[in-house]
């Protein structure tokens, strides 16, 4: 296998594009019958939407209220003080 | 990257308010300066309230939890809990709250009970700005 530079990839890179072969996986590029570069594209992870985020946490307004967990601060001091008597 | 060590209490005041801590911690996440990291015992915490049988609340702390890393209780975790249990007088939930960000050297822990956990020797306090 032939290594080229970045230039001349470009240059080239039209001429061998029927030469480009995708089977869902692996992109392999082909000269005649000899393969002439094979790689497995990786997906980008997607970007996280803090946008979106932000928008769907502004609709909590309205909808917990100071009740909200109190019982949840009263069990916890309710085990805390199981765990004083061990 | 700084690691950021998130009490229940930063999570219920930002759902019963809508405003507070959340918001800003959010925006520094966003520019990848912090990771948040929630004890698995505050998830315990936070789901062990009634509030949480409402679906649509649910949905709303599910959410809100989207960005953050939850970290399970390893065993040396729950060893240093239960000495912070121990020796500080904290409650068993606080002290593994504490361990977490005590394990997990650069982590602070970010919480608006200060008073409980500024006594414990060995956890730093996420403090901010404003």
């Amino acid at each position: 296998m032939q290594l080229i530079n970045a230039t001349e990839a470009r240059k080239n890179f039209f001429s061998i594009l029927d030469e480009v072969y995708f089977d869902g996986k692996e992109v392999m590029i082909k000269k005649g019958n000899r393969v002439k570069v094979k790689f497995t594209p990786v997906t980008a992870e997607k970007a996280f939407d803090y946008t979106k985020y932000r928008n769907d946490l502004k609709k909590v307004d309205g909808i917990f209220d100071e009740h909200d967990f109190s019982d949840m601060q009263k069990a916890k001091m309710s085990m805390d003080k199981n765990v004083k008597n061990w | 990257m700084k690691k950021i060590i998130i009490d229940s209490s930063i999570i219920i005041e930002f759902l019963r308010t809508g405003k507070g801590l959340w918001l800003r911690l959010v925006e520094e996440k966003e520019k990848n300066t912090i990771e948040l990291i929630v004890p698995a015992v505050v998830v315990a915490e936070l789901w062990s309230g009634k509030s949480v049988n409402d679906s649509k609340k649910e949905r709303y702390l599910k959410r809100m939890l989207e960005i953050t890393i939850v970290k399970e209780l390893s065993e040396n975790e729950a060893k240093m809990a239960g000495k912070i249990r121990r020796n500080f007088g904290v409650s068993l939930a606080d002290a593994m709250v504490a361990s977490c960000a005590m394990i997990n050297k650069k982590a602070e822990l970010v919480t608006l009970n200060v008073k409980d956990f500024v006594k414990i020797k060995g956890v730093k306090i996420f403090k901010t700005n404003d």
